[in-house]
């Protein structure tokens, strides 16, 4: 067996791994196992079950997030490389993520 | 091998979209609750929580809409710096509304708090102090 067969073996373990741990989440989200009810809610440290209301500074963060690694993948794919990130768009998720973590560490939810 | 690659890129690219309409799905049917999102205690619509909602929106149709010049660079759209400022305001705005709204409720603790420490806080030893013999 040469070197390539090996790369290209090693390849294909790494892709079904990853491929694996993805249909796996994707299968325990889908089914509930992951819960998912407190995804955009804001959290009570006095009652970690009560996820009380939506956090509108974690919808934010939800939607750039989605938005920011979908491009990344769609671009990654269609030029064949990594595409670069523009500092712009790091002050963005910055700037997003900055207001969620304040919010979490500041401000203590409504009743 | 390239093959493979663009194939695993797909696939990823999939498993994000299943996600992302499996979470739009839970949140059109209510599973993940949206109710408040626009409210800090369940009343009226809060002002500066709708403008954050419109910026956000305004945002990503901004970044969206430079994909295909993107495309071109190799790289993820440049956002301008105007508009920058313009998220950054705005969630500073809704969290300054934030933070009023839900300290609002207890500002005479405070005030109560703050008189009794500036009576209370060594007032009282330099009251004293003058009255030393010259």
């Amino acid at each position: 067996m040469n070197a390539p067969d090996l790369a290209l073996i090693g390849f294909v373990a790494i892709v079904a791994i990853i491929l694996a741990f993805a249909a796996i989440v994707l299968w325990h989200v889908l089914w509930g196992t992951i819960k998912l009810d407190g995804l955009i809610a804001e959290l009570n440290p006095a009652s970690p079950d009560d996820f009380g209301k939506a956090s509108l500074s974690r919808f934010q963060f939800l939607l750039f997030t989605f938005v920011v690694a979908g491009l990344f993948l769609l671009l990654s794919i269609e030029t064949g490389a990594f595409v670069s990130i523009p500092g712009d768009v790091l002050g963005l998720m910055g700037i997003s993520g900055g207001t969620f973590r304040r919010l979490q560490g500041g401000v203590e939810p409504s009743e | 091998m390239a093959q493979l690659a663009e194939a695993l890129g797909y696939c990823l690219l999939a498993w994000l979209a299943v996600l992302a309409a499996i979470l739009a799905f839970r949140m059109l049917t209510g599973e993940i609750p949206l109710e408040g999102i626009l409210t800090t205690k369940g009343e009226d619509i809060d002002p500066e929580r709708l403008q954050s909602i419109l910026v956000t929106c305004f945002v990503l149709i901004f970044f969206i809409i430079e994909v295909p010049g993107a495309l071109a660079r190799r790289s993820l759209p440049d956002i301008p710096q105007a508009l920058l400022v313009l998220l950054g305001g705005s969630n500073g705005l809704y969290l300054g509304g934030k933070i009023a709204r839900t300290q609002g409720a207890a500002p005479t603790r405070n005030r109560r708090g703050r008189k009794t420490a500036s009576r209370g806080g060594g007032a009282p030893g330099k009251r004293r102090s003058p009255q030393k013999p010259s």
